[in-house]
């Protein structure tokens, strides 16, 4: 049965003749009669403004600075001479390609990843419950748990992984793992997927029941594959959870300084040397507040890139 | 007897009676009360005047109650050894919950000891610190330098030198917490890094503990070789940890003539290099000899890049048998069956063996107790640095940490004079260097690098030692010391 509306339904829509306008109404006016909501936007702008937006400009400021911790009420202006200086040191150039390394490298197997184990954990299969909690585990434990944990288990003498190495007669391969430049960058990416493939398979697990069945059905009955049905039907429906873990895990992995410093410090000979790390060392080894915030300044910059190029790409498909 | 520590502590410092002041507010309550009948009697000139010498008491008693009760004031202490979850913690914080009363009335302890970690502990007082709180600081060597730039710490020696028991220190401690002829601390505890060895291992093999590096690099391999699992030398080479830098420059003093490698220059104001290319460069040969030459070779390949408990687990437990080592190490006998055997009765403590024309020389640590120069009440906080640095409390300390004391009356004490392992390290207290007056952070980078460089194979060590000396050498011109 067709659905009809008279036009006097509109009729609330149309200003009565003689009646003033809305824009013939003062500026001053309006916002009088809306303080109100501009007063209950006070605080959040407030803190806003106070706890964001001011250490972000007093960072950027410091930059061009001399600053140093031993003596923070005496600096100087020196331009952009701390960005030449950053630019110009070849730890500070290794130490970013880490960074961008394992952002890309721990975003993408942790999207990959946790949705082939939220594909799992979604199956209704009896104990499945215990199951789901379990896989959160790892996400609930602090970082230095994580990374304590780690480290013992990788110990050349007495450490789990090399014991079994021991037992299964591939004792050469026993090693000091954290301090082996050639594994330590491998296994600091290995803690960062164990911490997080969790949390990414039980977000988009949530998705994932969001999506209505009609759809699969649909799909089903048009001959549609599972992998067909899991390109198109499931992935489009999860764009939007994962443009946001990708974004949440972007800043995070890119910003992570706990993980890098904890197991390996940095090294060996720069091996896992990232942005955070070494921005900590300046400011902290140096106490050079300036040069730090160069630094700081620098990974603002390229999270902002990031971010965007993430929301250009994911955002881009999802209007296709 | 409780008068005379009063005095003693508190250099003159006197004590209002507190309790009185319940019976100054009754006295205040009473006279503010208003006259109901006349309330102008209080305004009118003759009242006030036979008021005024009442008033004036009253006044001079509230004053005095005041500066009386200002007195019993709480000082914040940051003391890692009663923060830490350690062996020291519980007999320290009961001593001073049971003394500070007695010797201290009136001042009492934020029960909160500061940040556990020394590393914590510089960073929150370099940001805090001017703040006022702690009053009293307790720090190592390079912590101590770092606040003493930055203008957080106080000069003692007008006080220092009004103490009985200034004799009692010894002169090297002192020496070490002097910057620019000023005295910054008062030493509590101190130790020396030397040569612990698995003397039964050596006797087994009929080796003498090393004098030599050649000795050192060539009993390492031999023990690497004859012993199952047993590394011959354990070193800490983690990136940027402060041990395994303390043990490069234990070597280094020895080759650089007992000498800090960098010097003060008076006329121009600024710190030199005083090292070469070439010392810096034969302390890390010893880093790559002991880790490549001979076949095993004298430390574990695999351990490269171990943190200080790495290196102090391993011996104890037996998987090296050489550590460069302070006398901490003593207390890992509480842990286990092996590590008690291991330390009590099959290990032997030399002097570092030294390079060919070397000094006999090796890193001092001394802990200094500090004053915060924003601190609101100085006097108690230097009586309470008298306390802490006093014979029973260093005495306790000393033995609970299983370090040397920086007192020559609790080195006298039976329980350190008849300890073989004391006896041991402190008799290598003449050798310790103390760290010059700048700022280590980046130059300790710089040298854990340099060795990773050297025992990764991506430099040798020429390389490594000339490439650290122009790095060392432009951060001095830089003004980055």
């Amino acid at each position: 049965m067709p659905v009809t509306m008279d036009t006097k339904d509109l009729a609330f829509q149309q200003p009565k003749a003689g009646a003033p306008k809305d824009y013939r109404t003062p500026i001053l006016v309006r916002l009088w009669k809306e303080a109100f909501g501009y007063l209950l936007l006070l605080p959040a702008l407030a803190i806003i403004l106070g706890l964001n937006l001011y250490p972000t400009v007093y960072g950027i400021f410091t930059s061009f600075t001399d600053q140093s911790l031993l003596d923070p009420n005496h600096f100087n202006l020196v331009g952009l001479a701390n960005y030449f200086k950053l630019f110009a040191d070849p730890i500070f150039r290794l130490s970013f390609l880490h960074s961008i390394e394992l952002t890309a490298s721990a975003v993408l197997l942790q999207v990959l990843f946790g949705l082939i184990l939220a594909h799992l954990l979604i199956q209704r299969v009896p104990g499945i419950q215990i199951f789901r909690s379990l896989a959160m585990v790892s996400w609930v434990l602090p970082i230095i748990t994580a990374v304590v944990i780690f480290r013992f288990f990788t110990l050349p003498n007495y450490g789990f992984f090399n014991l079994l190495l021991t037992k299964v007669g591939l004792s050469q391969w026993t090693r000091n793992w954290f301090g082996d430049e050639n594994f330590a960058f491998l296994l600091v990416l290995i803690m960062h997927l164990w911490r997080n493939i969790p949390f990414y398979a039980i977000a988009f697990m949530a998705a994932m029941q969001a999506i209505p069945q009609d759809l699969y059905e649909a799909a089903r009955i048009d001959g549609a594959t599972r992998w067909h049905r899991f390109i198109f039907v499931t992935l489009p429906n999860l764009r939007y959870i994962i443009l946001v873990m990708v974004v949440l895990h972007v800043t995070f992995t890119f910003n992570n300084f706990d993980f890098v410093y904890l197991s390996t410090g940095g090294g060996p000979v720069n091996a896992t040397e990232v942005l955070p790390t070494y921005i900590y060392k300046q400011a902290w080894s140096g106490y050079a507040l300036g040069y730090a915030s160069a630094g700081g300044v620098v990974m603002l910059v390229v999270l902002v890139i990031l971010v965007m190029i993430c929301r250009r790409v994911i955002g881009g498909y999802e209007t296709q | 007897m409780v008068c005379s520590q009063i005095d003693y502590y508190r250099s003159g410092t006197t004590i209002a009676a507190a309790p009185r002041f319940n019976q100054a507010a009754t006295i205040r309550g009473d006279f503010f009360r208003p006259n109901l009948k006349n309330p102008t009697d209080l305004t009118s000139p003759q009242n006030m005047t036979k008021r005024l010498p009442i008033i004036r008491f009253l006044a001079l008693f509230s004053a005095s109650i005041f500066v009386g009760t200002s007195h019993a004031k709480e000082l914040d202490l940051w003391f890692v050894p009663m923060s830490q979850d350690g062996p020291a913690k519980g007999p320290l914080t009961k001593w001073v919950s049971e003394n500070l009363p007695k010797l201290l009335p009136g001042v009492t302890l934020d029960n909160n000891y500061g940040p556990p970690i020394y590393q914590d502990a510089q960073q929150k007082l370099i940001v805090q610190g001017r703040r006022g709180k702690p009053d009293v600081i307790e720090a190592v060597l390079e912590g101590m330098i770092a606040y003493q730039k930055a203008g957080l710490i106080a000069p003692i020696d007008s006080e220092f030198d009004k103490w009985a028991d200034k004799d009692q220190f010894i002169p090297s401690t002192i020496k070490a917490l002097t910057i620019n002829g000023k005295l910054y601390g008062v030493p509590y505890n101190t130790n020396v890094r030397v040569l612990v060895y698995r003397k039964d291992l050596f006797q087994k093999y009929g080796i003498e503990a090393p004098k030599t590096w050649d000795d050192l690099v060539k009993d390492a391999a031999l023990i690497s070789s004859k012993e199952d699992g047993v590394a011959g030398l354990g070193l800490t080479t983690k990136n940027g940890s402060v041990r395994t830098f303390q043990e490069f420059i234990s070597f280094f003093f020895q080759v650089n003539g007992g000498e800090n490698p960098f010097k003060y220059n008076e006329s121009s104001k600024k710190w030199e290099m005083n090292t070469t290319p070439e010392k810096l460069a034969e302390v890390l040969k010893l880093y790559q000899d002991v880790f490549f030459a001979g076949t095993p070779s004298g430390a574990n390949e695999n351990t490269r890049g171990n943190d200080y408990q790495a290196t102090d687990t391993d011996y104890v437990s037996g998987k090296s048998a050489m550590v460069p080592m302070g006398p901490w190490l003593y207390s890992y006998r509480l842990t286990g069956d092996t590590a008690k055997k291991i330390l009590e009765e099959e290990t032997g403590v030399a002097p570092l063996p030294l390079p060919t024309g070397g000094t006999q020389a090796t890193y001092l640590e001394v802990k200094p107790l500090l004053i915060n120069t924003a601190s609101k009440d100085k006097q108690d906080a230097w009586a309470l640095i008298k306390v802490l640095a006093s014979k029973d409390f260093v005495a306790l300390d000393n033995q609970t940490e299983g370090v040397n004391p920086p007192r020559k009356d609790v080195a006298e004490l039976p329980e350190f004079k008849n300890n073989w392992w004391q006896q041991a390290f402190s008799s290598q207290l003449s050798t310790g260097v103390a760290l010059a007056a700048i700022n280590w952070g980046y130059v300790i980078n710089d040298i854990t690098e340099a060795i990773q460089k050297v025992i990764y194979k991506n430099s040798t060590p020429d390389e490594a030692g000339k490439a650290l000396y122009m790095t060392l050498e432009k951060r001095a011109t830089d003004n980055q010391l």
